[in-house]
């Protein structure tokens, strides 16, 4: 059995994770017939690339097909001469062969392989690549030079040594700063006491860890173009080995933040469906490796040609002025937050108790502590479009021939390319504030879920700030296929009934903060009723905002009024179709429509049973 | 959505696993809670009503546990088409999937004890959409889970990602 599921593995990278459950009970046939088609010998010889494996099953699919009817053991699906589409599998596995993320998978392969490395003489096949340490390339790289390889190897490469300084400030300060309430605690209260020694020699540690890290990352970071894929490989004690698809590739960052830039690197930041954390791996590269590692990805991946440089030339689909950006840091924080948090603090000064009010009134007069609060506010407003001035000084969109290029950052530069076939969704802001400057934002999402610099990214590209009369254009460059304008285009409404529902439910909400506001609140709680036809107009104008439509094309659903949002989609990237109804919906009878693109979802307004009836019939056909 | 004719129910067993499902989970997680809150309750009120309300509680949820399970069975239908998977589901907030084959990733049968005993698998459709699988259908027999399994992970296509 062991040498049959040794042999299995030869045939398929990515077939033998299933295969190594195959239970013993299998039908002889059934291991016969997998080591016919893969003998060892007859491997060696067209083993070769990706495309030579995928034809083979191929091939074969006629003959095993007929064992469908009679019911396999789960070991069917692993069988590599019975899998007629492997390209799924395929993918799911290969993309990314981390084995720091799913281990109890891949510890299983690498016993397989290890086992089978000692038996036979090794074979290029994917896991003993990822295996095997970066020296032995020697021999790998001539067993593959008869095999016709669209992008020829690289050898291994490494960081460039300057990353050692670039990387180890960031990186120490990163420390420290997660550390500053011991060090506020030192500085403030430690003296004395003796502890501060101790603290401090704890964030000393912590510090040279971080050092440490950085030394063995620098070390023993390899990566190069092997069989058409990226392979990276990293760590002293936990080995990561990290194979990448090119063709999986969902954006490629390139980030320089001042260190890189004074030192003339650049991070490179490859984003793929599967991983979340996508920073840090290839973090200091020369400007050349990089652009060189982008551009061969970009020959046999799926983002743009290579020879791309020329489109710096081009003229910018957007770009944005001082005014547009400063203007973009204060419309982040909307009239609405404002207002809630005035409210929020006067109420708490209030609600204080008479004793602390009485003593903010012995040491502060009321118009004071109002100062403060605006005094807050524009601190917030300051900070809001000074990080707007660093993030987005200097940005430019160009659309080249079949991606999207961002450039900004005043410190920080980062480029950002997305394939347009990897875009899933496009999405308008148009907060009210903004709104009423003229102004929208374009938010491109592609299936990588990115959490960048600790926080969940909204999307992988973004156009802050664009005039209301272009986000249709700007839109379409990143949508080409959708050949919707929501701008222009009439959206169906959400259905009346709707209204009624979310007025009963604003109305309930109110009822209930009223309600609330005048067990526990003193004088103030009159004030609380203007919250009643305030949130009644609220859900009008959200009903009345509201939209969808479904083209052959297109999915384009709009909800919000406060803070509008335009979700744009392409019906070939639909994943799935879920039609929702809750208990009360069916008593108006309404339903709403949800799409699942890779990363997200949107759900349209409520619709009838009419549009209903309708969507299930249009959605339907998508399926085709 | 779905033509209710031609779709396809679940094993009429899994309405008895789903009962015995819901009482092992009461046996386990809702007793224990309702006799922790009960001994809270029982200093500010009578023991006696305190006995009374977390019987009826436990009534209440036994009778829930029986006759739920059929409406939720009833509710259920799921249909392989020519190019997608259709599942309705749902009482009280009824949802309709459609899953076309070729955004289909991969495929998983899952079997708990339970279901085990009863002979009965869970087949969860994957899609590239996210974590959660996109549609799921509990309680079909284990030979037909995995027939379906084979036939919905068999088709190939491009993945829209």
């Amino acid at each position: 059995m062991r040498n049959a599921s040794g042999t299995c593995c030869l045939g398929a990278g990515a077939t033998m994770v299933s295969n190594s459950d195959d239970t013993p009970d299998d039908t002889p046939d059934d291991a016969v017939e997998p080591t016919e088609a893969f003998v060892p010998g007859d491997l060696q010889a067209e083993l070769p690339t990706e495309e030579a494996r995928r034809v083979k099953p191929a091939a074969l699919d006629d003959g095993p097909t007929r064992s469908m009817p009679r019911i396999q053991p789960p070991g069917t699906i692993g069988n590599p001469t019975e899998q007629p589409a492997p390209e799924a599998t395929v993918g799911i596995h290969l993309e990314e062969l981390e084995v720091s993320e799913t281990v109890g998978f891949h510890l299983e392969i690498s016993e397989t392989v290890g086992l089978h490395l000692e038996e036979a003489e090794p074979l290029p096949t994917e896991p003993s690549l990822q295996r095997s340490p970066p020296l032995d390339t020697g021999s790998a790289g001539t067993l593959h030079e008869a095999e016709t390889i669209l992008v020829k190897d690289t050898p291994w490469q490494g960081l460039h040594p300057i990353s050692l300084a670039v990387n180890l400030v960031p990186r120490a300060w990163n420390t420290i700063r997660s550390m500053w309430p011991i060090l506020l605690f030192v500085v403030i209260g430690g003296e004395g006491a003796g502890i501060g020694f101790i603290e401090l020699f704890v964030i000393l540690l912590f510090t040279l860890a971080s050092v440490w890290n950085t030394f063995v990352h620098w070390v023993t970071l390899r990566y190069r173009i092997h069989n058409g894929r990226l392979e990276i490989t990293s760590g002293l004690l936990n080995r990561r080995a990290r194979t990448i698809d090119p063709a999986r590739i969902q954006n490629v960052e390139l980030v320089q933040n001042l260190f890189h830039t004074w030192a003339g690197l650049v991070e490179l930041r490859i984003d793929t469906a599967g991983e979340s954390s996508t920073e840090g791996l290839l973090s200091a590269l020369s400007v050349e490796d990089a652009t060189a590692l982008r551009n061969t990805l970009a020959e046999i991946g799926s983002l743009a040609a290579a020879s791309r440089d020329d489109a710096q030339e081009s003229t910018p689909l957007v770009t944005m002025g001082w005014a547009e950006i400063l203007a973009f840091g204060l419309t982040q924080r909307t009239i609405g937050t404002v207002a809630v948090l005035t409210a929020v603090g006067l109420e708490i000064m209030n609600q204080a108790g008479p004793e602390l009010t009485a003593d903010f009134t012995v040491n502060m007069q009321p118009a004071m502590i109002v100062a403060a609060f605006m005094l807050a506010f524009v601190a917030s407003w300051t900070v809001s479009a000074l990080s707007s001035v660093f993030r987005f000084f200097g940005y430019r969109m160009i659309r080249l021939p079949d991606a999207i290029r961002t450039e900004q950052g005043l410190t920080t530069k980062r480029r950002v390319e997305i394939p347009l076939s990897k875009v899933q969704m496009v999405r308008a802001d148009e907060p009210l504030m903004r709104r009423l400057m003229g102004y929208g934002t374009l938010l491109i999402e592609t299936a990588g879920l990115g959490v960048i610099e600790g926080q969940m990214r909204q999307a992988e590209g973004m156009v802050p700030m664009v005039e209301r009369q272009k986000l249709g254009y700007i839109a379409a460059q990143a949508v080409p296929h959708a050949e919707v304008d929501p701008w222009t285009a009439e959206l169906k409404p959400a259905h009346p009934r709707s209204l009624y529902r979310s007025i009963v439910g604003a109305s309930i909400r109110a009822g209930l903060l009223i309600s609330l506001a005048f067990t526990f609140l003193g004088p103030l709680k009159w004030v609380t009723l203007a919250v009643l036809p305030i949130s009644l107009v609220g859900a009008w104008l959200d009903w009345r905002k509201q939209g969808w439509l479904v083209t052959p094309t297109a999915i384009v659903s709009r909800r919000g009024f406060f803070n509008r949002r335009t979700f744009i989609l392409s019906r070939d990237k639909l994943q799935s179709i879920h039609f929702v109804q809750g208990p009360l919906m069916r008593l108006h009878g309404l339903s709403c429509l949800v799409v699942r693109v890779a990363g997200s979802q949107i759900s349209l307004p409520e619709t009838g049973a009419e549009d209903t009836a309708w969507l299930m019939v249009e959605m339907g056909q998508q399926s085709a | 959505m779905l033509d209710l004719i031609a779709a396809q129910r679940l094993d009429p067993g899994t309405v008895m696993m789903w009962r015995l499902q819901r009482l092992v989970r009461l046996i386990i997680m809702g007793i224990p809670t309702l006799i922790a809150i009960g001994y809270a309750a029982s200093t500010v009120f009578r023991f006696e009503l305190v006995i009374v309300l977390v019987l009826t509680m436990v009534a209440i949820n036994v009778v829930f546990a029986m006759f739920w399970p059929a409406l939720e069975y009833n509710a259920f239908r799921y249909m392989v088409r020519e190019q997608d998977l259709l599942v309705q589901t749902g009482v009280l907030f009824r949802r309709w999937s459609a899953i076309p084959h070729n955004r289909i990733q991969h495929v998983d049968t899952r079997q708990g004890p339970l279901e085990r005993v009863f002979g009965l698998s869970r087949l969860l459709v994957f899609t590239a959409a996210g974590m959660s699988a996109d549609g799921s259908i509990p309680g079909l027999r284990t030979e037909d889970a995995e027939r379906l399994r084979d036939l919905l992970s068999r088709r190939g296509g491009d993945d829209g990602v």
